[in-house]
């Protein structure tokens, strides 16, 4: 007799989804999915608006990572009208995405990761949350909230304001920078690589509690992309794609993100509102890739600043073969952190950040742009395609998020099959289900731009439909 | 605006100032930033949220400015927070004024005095203008936020 379990919703994600487990006659786990529930359908409703919106309209998609969206929406807009924007908007827009970095990993690691990981994943969940930390660990909980204030002051500093800044624009940046707030930038930023230090320190001595979570979680291989300079170092804003396999054999360099509709190709399942993009020269099943921080530190060869590179080499010491394993996001998250404090810090130094020229006018010059940039959770694609009055004809999005769908469901199907041996759950390893999707910190906001808020609920369903059990978190 | 929050008061204006009278803790918040006269720091939010704790923690008086949809539009309540109420699991899009000052509280192991100063609104929908009554409302706001700031001016001890 088979069964499905449900999980719904996933917790603690940003966003709303559901898993399904289909359980065989044995009991044992056949299937999985990881469901995204509800859609929001920005790509639809902006038809028909001035491209100039864009950057604003879409940053609107989160809350979480707004300035993402605002940076490649803008990246599209500047091809629209196709100019090179000036070298200090360039570097002025990196700021603000290193910045959006730190903040949304700081939130991933510390408020949304740190109770499965601080206080264990078998621990009770009315304890397992924000304030458990703040009750037991509450120097780390200081560190995770001055660590998201100093990249969310930062991106006020530059922007205007923490959330939904409009600061980034086609053509440019609205405003230079002033010497003032450039001093407060770089006053904030060892705090933020001390924090970070910290925060490694202990999550390397944490490790060995995790064994079993590292060996189930997502551990398989699977092609790895993301973008990267032309030293082949970590890159956020500009550059081209590389892709790797597991076992750290480049397949593809060099690719033109201009050219994605080449090599990626958009499943739609009809199960699920996210999309399952594929590298298409390999077909759905080998086609299979990851994005994000973990695939960033394992497509390029450096991260390209000093303690960064030395956390990286560290890193790849100590995972191992088992590097491939999602659990080991939360580690990259910590890298890339440092990295964003180091990189800022050179970035802010360059002669001509104070530069008052910081944005290109024009009118539209092409019916066609695309901008691509690394958002927290990895590659981000805005694609426009405009009318000669400017107007919004179509919008194709393709989100981080978006990218490891498949991954994630594979994810989920391997921890589900190394943890529940029967029909019975328990909450650890329901959690664990969950846990291994929140290592790919999804927002599903930004995929599919959910709405509404769900309570946990987990049924078990008999295979003539009769549900045989139930639970309600 | 910056929080330097080094043992002075901390206004926060809350609210979104695209949704009509929802934008009344901003006006306020913008008015009294002008005001030469007044030693306090003062901070917009759309929601309270756990990264100000670290300004509260700092502040020796809170005073949060937001509109309300309770009671008939222009009443004005000015009530100091009762900590005495359970936190619930923090959100980390929202955060209520009670969990603000418990985890405050619970990370920096202080936290000064709340007092909430709330105006009903009339009219919450799309737009960056307040309702009449709401307008004309600021000037007693910023009064009322004034003399809280004057109070506690008053009943802290010298020096």
């Amino acid at each position: 007799m088979s069964q499905y379990i449900t999980i719904d919703p996933v917790t603690r994600i940003e966003g709303h989804a559901k898993i399904t487990l289909q359980l065989d006659e044995a009991g044992q786990v056949e299937d999985a999915h990881f469901h995204v529930t509800q859609v929001r359908g920005f790509e639809k409703f902006c038809e028909g608006r001035p491209f100039s919106e864009m950057p604003s309209l879409m940053a609107r998609i989160c809350g979480i990572c707004p300035v993402s969206h605002l940076v490649a929406s803008s990246k599209a807009c500047d091809a629209l009208l196709a100019v090179n924007i000036p070298p200090t908007a360039v570097t002025l827009r990196r700021i603000i995405n290193l910045a959006q970095i730190m903040q949304s990993h700081a939130l991933s690691f510390f408020y949304l990761s740190a109770p499965d990981l601080l206080l264990g994943m078998d621990a009770d969940p009315a304890q397992r949350n924000i304030f458990g930390i703040m009750a037991g660990h509450p120097e780390m909980a200081r560190d995770g909230i001055r660590l998201r204030s100093i990249g969310q002051q930062i991106i006020a500093l530059l922007g205007g304001k923490r959330i939904h800044p409009a600061w980034v624009v086609p053509g440019g940046v609205s405003e230079p920078l002033t010497a003032e707030k450039r001093e407060q930038m770089l006053a904030m930023l060892p705090e933020a690589k001390e924090i970070t230090l910290r925060a490694l320190a202990w999550f390397k001595g944490a490790l060995s509690r995790y064994q079993e979570e590292i060996a189930s979680f997502a551990n398989f291989p699977s092609l790895f992309m993301a973008l990267v300079n032309d030293a082949n170092e970590l890159e956020y804003y500009d550059g081209h794609w590389r892709m790797l396999t597991s076992s750290g054999e480049v397949i593809a360099e060099r690719l033109d993100p201009l050219q994605y509709q080449a090599f990626i190709e958009e499943q739609v399942e009809n199960w699920t509102y996210l999309k399952s993009p594929f590298y298409k020269p390999l077909g759905r099943q080998e086609g299979m890739y990851r994005v994000g921080p973990l695939a960033r530190l394992l497509v390029s060869e450096r991260c390209g600043t000093p303690e960064a590179d030395r956390e990286r080499e560290e890193f790849l010491a100590i995972s191992g073969e088992a590097r491939t394993s999602s659990f080991f996001y939360h580690y990259a998250r910590l890298i890339e952190i440092l990295y964003a404090s180091e990189r800022m810090q050179m970035l802010l130094n360059e002669p001509d950040i104070l530069s008052p020229r910081v944005r290109a006018h024009a009118e539209p010059n092409r019916l066609e742009g695309i901008g691509v940039a690394e958002a927290p959770r990895g590659t981000l694609i805005h694609h426009y395609t405009i009318d000669e009055d400017g107007l919004i004809r179509s919008a194709n999005l393709i989100i981080a998020t978006g990218h490891n769908n498949l991954a994630m469901n594979r994810g989920v199907l391997q921890v589900a099959r190394h943890f529940i041996k029967d029909a019975r759950i328990t909450d650890g390893m329901l959690n664990r289900m969950e846990a291994v999707i929140r290592a790919f910190d999804p927002c599903l906001s930004c995929s599919t731009h959910a709405l509404g808020e769900m309570p946990l609920h987990i049924q078990v369903f008999d295979a003539a439909g009769a549900m045989v059990d139930e639970r309600i978190r | 605006m910056n929080a330097s929050a080094k043992g002075r008061p901390l206004v926060i204006g809350i609210g979104n100032p695209l949704r009509g009278d929802d934008g009344l803790g901003w006006a306020v918040a913008e008015q009294l930033a002008g005001d030469g006269e007044i030693d306090c720091d003062v901070l917009t939010a759309h929601q309270l949220t756990p990264e100000l704790a670290q300004w509260v923690a700092a502040a020796t008086l809170v005073v949060l400015i937001d509109a309300s949809r309770e009671g008939e539009p222009g009443a004005l309540r000015i009530r100091p927070l009762s900590l005495s109420e359970q936190p619930v699991p923090l959100s980390t899009h929202y955060t209520t004024p009670e969990e603000l000052a418990a985890l405050t509280t619970m990370l920096y192991e202080r936290c000064p005095p709340f007092v909430i100063i709330s105006l009903t609104g009339a009219d919450f929908s799309i737009g960056e203008s307040l309702s009449p009554i709401v307008a004309r409302s600021i000037p007693p706001v910023c009064a009322a936020v004034r003399q809280c700031l004057l109070t506690t001016v008053q009943a802290s001890p010298a020096g």
